[in-house]
């Protein structure tokens, strides 16, 4: 390897790290995309910054940012044809996407705006009012925190609405009933109809997968 | 489907995963006696097992009529079918549980129902897939096997319970189909004053103390149970849930001096949910 080309290679470790003035760094981005070999080391370089990051907490906020992405084109995709989007050819790639989005962002799905119906509750209200101490965790409701967590890692720019709780409380009355009397209800509820939707509606398995685990009473 | 779902012997493990969640059951379904025997094992998370006998052949639910068509509100409220309130599509074939599936996209066509993404296994019509789509095309839940032998003798132990974490569900005997083609029992103190169209009711169901009166309604292919609960304190709050696609909607009615508390549980969309909910009253002043 020839001296330039040794130099020329320091002075793009210097760039990765971050240690280069504002003329070296174009010097060493014109040099380095008239040259193969530069080229290719950049990349080696990259990618071992990559495996190096990978373990870092910044790792998350750029998935989620790559998510955010994916979910700022769904509105496009569903205010131009809502439903029927399901009978085009797309129409199941755009569910894969859906599933994959929903599998990381988890909670935040039901704060997206309705784009048919108005608001049931102004989203944002809604979470103002969870200052209230008795219903405020109500994001336990059978979703792990940590997906909660790890959403919330992310910025808030572009749109992006922070988790929603899973218990959507529109009208908090002030009162000596817990957040764990009223889950419970709920599940008591959600089980005993997930009973009868067994023997209604011919979906197999679906309903009872359905039922809450033992862990949610 | 609905019929394969019932009659076939098969064991298998399917996912189920809902808002970034996902539960790992394993399943073993037989016929015996008549009778359809269900053993769910819970894989991943707290132990649970679910077992559910029931299902008599003798016992119709409305579920099963109005997919068939036979029920005897068709004949009263003619517009009540199926292909009225969805457009059903079958779309490209796949492969589930590493069986040959047929995809079926069933599209609602007002927006008091969901759609659904259906895998149903070409050779025994046996649902493998169920995607469940919301508005604007969000997935809101997934069930999926991952591996199933179908028409694989089942043993007899394979349907006992293993564990004491178990969940016994049995038929509401009073929800059987009687010769009128009608729930037997139809006229509690409650009624809903609204529906959304195409919903029949599929059963009543009274605790035994009579402190809550169940309604049961399904159109053929989504269910939503209507509680009325005079035990719950009176100052529940009114609130909405959501898990999966399962929404709960509670509220409260005062009458003369008592408080109730409405819920309406069911994979509806809320807003159906909240109009249900608001259109109960008793039958009577006095309930």
């Amino acid at each position: 390897m020839s001296d330039h080309n040794m130099r020329e290679k320091e002075s793009l470790s210097a760039l990765m790290d971050g240690e280069t003035d504002e003329l070296e760094f174009h010097r060493t981005l014109k040099v380095t995309s008239e040259s193969d070999e530069l080229r290719d080391t950049w990349r080696r370089y990259q990618l071992a910054a990559s495996a190096m990051r990978r373990d870092l907490p910044v790792q998350i906020t750029d998935y989620s940012a790559a998510i955010r992405a994916a979910l700022d084109d769904e509105p496009t995709h569903g205010a131009r044809a809502a439903v029927s989007r399901m009978a085009k050819p797309l129409g199941r790639f755009a569910i894969a996407a859906s599933v994959a989005a929903l599998a990381v962002l988890g909670v935040q799905q039901y704060s997206q705006p309705s784009a048919v119906t108005a608001p049931v509750a102004s989203v944002d209200d809604v979470q103002m009012n969870f200052v209230n101490p008795q219903l405020r965790t109500a994001a336990d409701f059978g979703i792990p925190a940590v997906t909660a967590r790890n959403v919330s890692a992310s910025t808030e720019s572009d749109g992006y609405r922070s988790p929603q709780p899973v218990i959507v409380v529109q009208e908090v009355v002030p009162d000596d009933v817990t957040r764990e009397q009223v889950q419970a209800y709920l599940n008591k509820l959600m089980t005993r109809h997930t009973e009868h939707a067994a023997f209604n509606t011919n979906q197999g398995m679906l309903p009872f997968a359905r039922m809450p685990a033992s862990q949610d009473y | 489907m609905a019929e394969a779902n019932r009659q076939l012997d098969y064991t298998g493990i399917f996912t189920y995963e809902h808002g970034g969640t996902l539960k790992t059951v394993k399943v073993f379904h037989a016929i015996q006696d008549d009778r359809e025997v269900e053993r769910l094992v819970l894989l991943s998370g707290p132990k649970q097992e679910i077992l559910h006998r029931g299902n008599d052949v003798n016992c119709e639910h409305m579920g099963n009529a109005i997919l068939r068509g036979n029920a005897a509100s068709l004949a009263t409220i003619p517009e009540q079918t199926l292909n009225n309130y969805y457009s059903v599509q079958i779309k490209s074939d796949d492969r589930v549980a590493g069986r040959d599936v047929a995809v079926l996209h069933v599209v609602p066509k007002d927006e008091h129902r969901y759609g659904y993404v259906l895998g149903i296994d070409k050779e025994t019509g046996l649902l493998l897939q169920s995607l469940l789509v919301g508005n604007k095309n969000r997935v809101l839940e997934r069930f999926q096997y991952v591996d199933i032998n179908i028409d694989n003798t089942v043993n007899a132990e394979d349907l006992l319970a293993s564990s004491d974490s178990m969940h016994v569900v049995s038929p509401g005997k009073s929800n059987c189909l009687n010769r009128g083609g009608m729930p037997d029992r139809q006229s509690g103190a409650w009624r809903a004053g609204w529906l959304p169209p195409g919903y029949t009711m599929a059963g009543l169901e009274l605790t035994q103390d009579n402190t809550r009166e169940t309604l049961i309604y399904t159109d053929g292919l989504s269910v939503f149970s209507l509680f009325i609960d005079s035990e719950m304190p009176a100052n529940l709050p009114q609130m909405q849930a959501q898990r999966g696609a399962t929404v709960a909607y509670l509220s409260r009615v005062t009458v003369d001096g008592r408080h109730y508390t409405i819920c309406v549980v069911g994979e509806i969309p809320v807003e159906t949910a909240k109009l249900v909910a608001q259109s109960v009253s008793p039958r009577q002043s006095t309930p």
